[in-house]
């Protein structure tokens, strides 16, 4: 599977998944206008992933904000990563958040309560 | 083109896959002739997809109230940071209009002062010595000095009286521009 790249901007995260390595890398700020139209072409990344995944997944998100509509897309990628976990699959959440950033901090205990896969939140 | 852009973006919706189950089920119920397998299914299907919207909703809420949250922390701030800035454009401005007031009373001291000397003393002079030079011989110098000390006196209120000035026409101005902004 090709590595999936994008370029964070001002209102749009960066994007690394890297399927060789099983890690995929969310970081930023999720404001977009249209999330649908930034999270579809992730959706199928992450569909064809699912489908010939490796042995451990590791996805790591570092937001710094996000709006309603990316709170609900970012829960349909981890919901599909989650499916792995429920397929046996070795998959570990890591949701970083800034010192003092009690807001993410509790959005990620938010998302650790929907989701069966192993979930860390990390300060940093 | 604008157009169909547009109608595609609102096509693309957060909740394109509940709306496809909304479809599905829809379209379950207008069939006829369901077994009750089916409909269990479909039930448990259905049951399945509202147990994940419930979750969302309920995670959305949470997300969307600190949010709210957040930007009213952030007004908050932004209504201290306007205040402070307001009082630092206050004192600035004060300032400003203080110097100018300085200047002009300092020009009008001036012309007073060579207008007294050109034009109102040699007449004071003339009047000393013509009433009192056979009994006070310095009454010129001392008439001269009165002048001259009723205009360093008149210093600070001519100073306040020009500051005041500025600072109304300064005022008219602002809300002059405040309100062309608005228009």
């Amino acid at each position: 599977m090709e590595l999936l790249e994008i370029e964070g901007t001002n209102i749009t995260p960066s994007i690394k998944f890297d399927a060789e390595n099983g890690v995929l890398d969310l970081k930023g700020r999720s404001i977009p206008e249209n999330s649908l139209e930034f999270y579809q072409p992730i959706y199928n990344w992450l569909d064809s992933y699912i489908d010939s995944p490796k042995d451990k997944t590791v996805v790591n998100v570092h937001l710094d904000y996000f709006n309603t509509s990316s709170s609900k897309c970012i829960l349909d990628i981890l919901k599909r990563v989650d499916k792995l976990d429920q397929n046996g699959k070795d998959v570990l959440v890591k949701w970083y958040y800034d010192e003092n950033d009690e807001d993410m901090m509790e959005s990620g205990e938010d998302y650790m309560d929907l989701l069966e896969a192993p979930f860390e939140l990390i300060e940093i | 083109m604008e157009e169909q852009t547009r109608k595609s973006r609102k096509k693309q919706n957060v909740f394109n896959e509940e709306l496809i189950t909304l479809k599905n089920s829809r379209e379950f119920l207008s069939r006829e002739n369901v077994s009750l397998d089916e409909c269990k299914d479909e039930l448990g299907s259905l049951q399945k997809s509202y147990d994940e919207l419930l979750d969302q909703s309920k995670l959305i809420t949470k997300v969307s109230d600190r949010l709210q949250k957040k930007i009213n922390r952030a007004n908050d701030e932004l209504g201290e940071k306007n205040d402070q800035l307001q009082e630092s454009l206050d004192a600035l401005t004060k300032a400003r209009v203080g110097r100018r007031a300085t200047t002009i009373t300092l020009i009008v001291v001036i012309a007073l002062f060579l207008f007294t000397e050109a034009v109102l003393e040699p007449p004071i002079e003339r009047y000393a010595v013509r009433h009192f030079s056979g009994t006070f011989a310095s009454a010129p110098l001392i008439l001269a000095l009165l002048a001259k000390g009723v205009i360093a006196l008149s210093l600070r209120p001519i100073e306040k009286i020009v500051e005041n000035y500025l600072m109304k026409k300064e005022a008219e101005r602002i809300e002059l521009e405040r309100s062309q902004e608005m228009v």
